[in-house]
C-alpha cells in the first residue's frame, strides 16, 4: 500500500511535467491543434485558459466559457503575452473538429489534476498514520480504478481528432489513406467483430478478477501458474 | 548490378527468411493447437502439451509481424495490395490469433469456461494454419489487379482450387511439425500418440504436396520450367521420408529437424517460382515485382543495417528461450 501510493503520488505529478511538455510541443509543431484543444478560433497574444465551456463549431465561439486570462500563453510559452495561433489562421477544409479534442483534451487534464490531489490527500493521511483506517479515502481509491483508463482514452481521443483532417501531418489526407479496395461493409463487420471479441475477452478477464479478489489475499486463483506466457 | 537491384535482392530473400522462419517456429505450435483434442486423453496431457509450447509461442508470433513489418517497409506496394486486398481474410487471422492467444491465460483461470476456451485455442490454430497457405496460393497463382494495381476480387476469389490446395498443404505441413514438436516434449502414451499420428501426417503430406504440384502444372504451367524449385521439390521429398524413418527410429530431435527443413524447402519452391515477383497478377504486365514496389534505395540500406543489428539478437533470444525450456514438458513442471 505504501509502495503503491508512492507510486500514484509521485506519477500523478511526473504526468504533469511530460503533460506540460507535450502541449508545448503540440503547439509549436502543430498550432491548429492547440487552437482545436483550446476551442480558439481568434490568433491572440496572451491567450487564456478555457476552464469550462461548451464549443460551438457553427459560430466559432465557446458557451457558458469559464477562462482564465493569458494563462494558456503562460503556460505554452511561460509568457503571459505570447501569441497563441488561432483555427481562423488555417484553411476550414484543413482544421481539426472542435468538439471532441476539446471536451477530451480538458477531461484528461481534470484526470490528471485529481489524482494529483488524491496523491496528495493519500501522503497527507500516511503522514498523518490515518490511511488504514480512513475508509472513505479507500472506498473513493477503490472506486477510481477505471479512471486512469478513462484519462488515457480521452487524451487519445483529443490527440487522434485534433489531428484530422491529416493521416500524415500536412502531406496525406486520411480522406486520401483510407484503402481504395476495401467496401465499407468489410470495415463495418471487423469493428463489429473486434467489439464482439474485446467484449467477451474483457467481460470473462472482469469475472476471473472478481473472482480472484473475492478469494482474498492467498485464495484460490484456479490453477495459477500453469497456461504458459 | 546497382546497388538499389542487390537491396531489393537481399530483402526478398530476408522477408522470404522471416515468413520461413515463423513457419518453423509459429508452425508446430499451431499444429500442436490444432492437434490438441487429437492428441491428449486427459486433462492432464492437455496441459503437457500446452506447457510445450506456453513459453514459447508468443516469441514465435513475433516472426511473423517482422516479417508482416518488413515487407511493409521494403516492398510498401505489394504490402497495400495484399493487406486491402485480402482485407476480410487477414482480419480472420487476427481474430483468430487474438483469442488464440488469450485462451491458454483463461483456460487455465477460468475453469467454468474451460471448453470455451479450448475450443478457441484449438479453433485459432486451425484457421491461421489454413488461411496462410491460401494466402500464399493466391500471390503465386496471380489475383486480379486493377490499373492501380489494387485487388479487383473479392474474398471468394482468394478460394480458387490452388490456393485452397496450397491451403491445405500448409494445414497438413503445420500439424506434422506440430506432431513432431509434441513427440518430441512428451513422454509415455501422449509421446507414441504423437509419433503415430508424425507418420500418418508425413503421407498427407505428401498426398498433399503431390495434389499441389499437379494445381500448379495445370493453372501456372511456366512454373515448370524453373529448375530450382524442381530441386527444392526434391529437398521437399527426401525430408519428408527422412523425418518418417527418423520418427520410426524414435529420433524425435532428428525428425522435428526434418520437418523444418521440409517446411523451408516449400519456401524454397515459392521463392524459386516468384522471385521476382511479389504478387502475380492476372495480367502479368501488372504485376507487382522487387522492381516496381520496392521502397527507396536509402530505406532498404537503413532498414538492412537495422536487420542486421536486430536479427542476431532476436535469433539469440530465441535460442536462449528454447534452451532454458529444453526436455520434457509436464503437466506440473515448474517455472512455466
Amino acid at each position: 500500500m505504501k509502495v503503491s501510493l508512492a507510486v500514484f503520488a509521485a506519477s500523478a505529478i511526473l504526468q504533469l511535467g511530460s503533460g506540460h511538455a507535450h502541449s508545448i510541443q503540440v503547439t509549436r509543431t502543430q498550432p491548429e491543434k492547440m487552437a482545436a484543444f483550446e476551442a480558439q478560433w481568434e490568433t491572440m497574444d496572451g491567450a487564456p485558459f478555457t476552464v469550462f465551456g461548451i464549443p460551438d463549431e457553427k459560430n466559432e465561439r465557446v458557451r457558458l466559457a469559464v477562462r482564465i486570462p493569458k494563462m494558456l500563453s503562460l503556460l505554452v510559452y511561460l509568457d503571459p503575452g505570447g501569441r497563441v495561433m488561432g483555427l481562423n489562421e488555417f484553411p476550414k477544409d484543413e482544421r481539426p473538429p472542435v468538439f471532441l479534442p476539446f471536451a477530451g483534451y480538458h477531461l484528461m487534464i481534470l484526470f490528471g489534476l485529481l489524482f494529483i490531489l488524491m496523491g496528495a490527500t493519500g501522503v497527507w493521511l500516511l503522514l498523518r498514520k490515518k490511511l488504514g483506517t480512513s475508509r472513505i479515502y479507500l472506498k473513493l481509491l477503490l472506486f477510481a480504478v477505471p479512471l486512469p483508463y478513462l484519462a488515457n482514452e480521452t487524451g487519445w481521443i483529443a490527440a487522434e481528432v485534433g489531428r484530422q483532417p491529416w493521416a500524415v501531418y500536412k502531406v496525406l489526407r486520411t480522406s486520401e489513406a483510407v484503402s481504395a479496395v476495401v467496401p465499407a461493409e468489410n470495415i463495418l463487420f471487423s469493428v463489429i467483430l473486434f467489439g464482439v471479441i474485446y467484449a467477451l475477452i474483457g467481460a470473462a478477464g472482469l469475472t476471473v478478477i472478481l473472482r480472484t479478489i473475492r478469494g482474498g489475499p492467498g485464495g484460490d486463483s484456479a490453477g495459477a501458474g500453469q497456461g504458459g506466457a | 548490378m546497382e546497388t538499389w537491384d542487390i537491396l531489393r535482392n537481399v530483402w526478398f530473400l530476408l522477408i522470404g527468411v522471416l515468413f520461413a522462419g515463423y513457419t518453423i517456429l509459429d508452425g508446430f505450435d499451431l499444429g500442436i493447437g490444432a492437434l490438441l483434442p487429437f492428441l491428449a486423453r486427459s486433462e492432464d496431457e492437455k496441459r503437457t502439451l500446452i506447457a510445450a509450447v506456453g513459453p514459447v509461442w508468443d516469441g514465435n508470433e513475433v516472426w511473423l509481424l517482422a516479417g508482416g513489418g518488413a515487407l511493409f517497409a521494403a516492398f510498401p506496394m505489394a504490402y497495400a495490395t495484399v493487406f486491402s486486398g485480402f482485407y476480410l481474410a487477414l482480419m480472420l487471422v487476427l481474430f483468430a490469433l487474438i483469442l488464440r492467444a488469450v485462451s491458454l491465460e483463461f483456460r487455465a483461470h477460468d475453469p467454468r469456461r474451460r471448453g470455451l476456451w479450448e475450443a478457441a485455442f484449438v479453433g485459432g490454430s486451425v484457421v491461421p494454419a489454413l488461411l496462410f497457405g491460401v494466402a500464399v496460393g493466391n500471390i503465386v497463382v496471380g489475383v486480379p489487379l486493377d490499373a492501380r494495381t489494387e485487388f479487383a476480387g473479392t474474398f471468394f476469389t482468394l478460394l480458387r482450387p490452388l490456393p485452397l490446395v496450397f491451403g491445405a498443404l500448409g494445414l497438413s505441413a503445420f500439424l506434422m511439425h506440430g506432431a513432431a514438436y509434441a513427440t518430441l516434449k512428451t513422454g509415455g502414451d501422449l509421446r507414441a500418440r504423437a509419433q503415430r499420428a508424425g507418420r500418418l501426417l508425413a503421407a498427407v503430406v505428401a498426398a498433399a504436396f503431390a495434389l499441389s504440384l499437379a494445381a500448379v502444372a495445370v493453372y501456372l504451367p511456366a512454373a515448370l520450367g524453373s529448375i530450382p524449385a524442381w530441386a527444392f521439390s526434391a529437398l521437399v521429398w527426401l525430408s519428408l521420408g527422412l523425418f518418417a524413418a527418423a520418427l520410426k527410429k524414435g529420433r524425435d530431435g532428428r525428425a522435428f529437424v526434418f520437418s523444418s527443413t521440409a517446411l523451408l524447402s516449400l519456401w524454397g519452391i515459392v521463392g524459386a517460382i516468384q522471385h521476382p515477383v511479389l504478387v502475380r497478377a492476372a495480367d502479368p504486365a501488372l504485376s507487382l515485382t522487387i522492381a516496381n514496389a520496392s521502397s527507396s534505395a536509402l530505406t532498404l540500406k537503413v532498414m538492412l543495417i537495422i536487420a542486421l543489428v536486430g536479427m542476431p539478437l532476436v535469433i539469440g533470444y530465441t535460442i536462449f528461450a528454447f534452451r532454458v525450456f529444453k526436455g520434457k514438458a509436464g503437466a506440473t513442471g515448474p517455472g512455466y
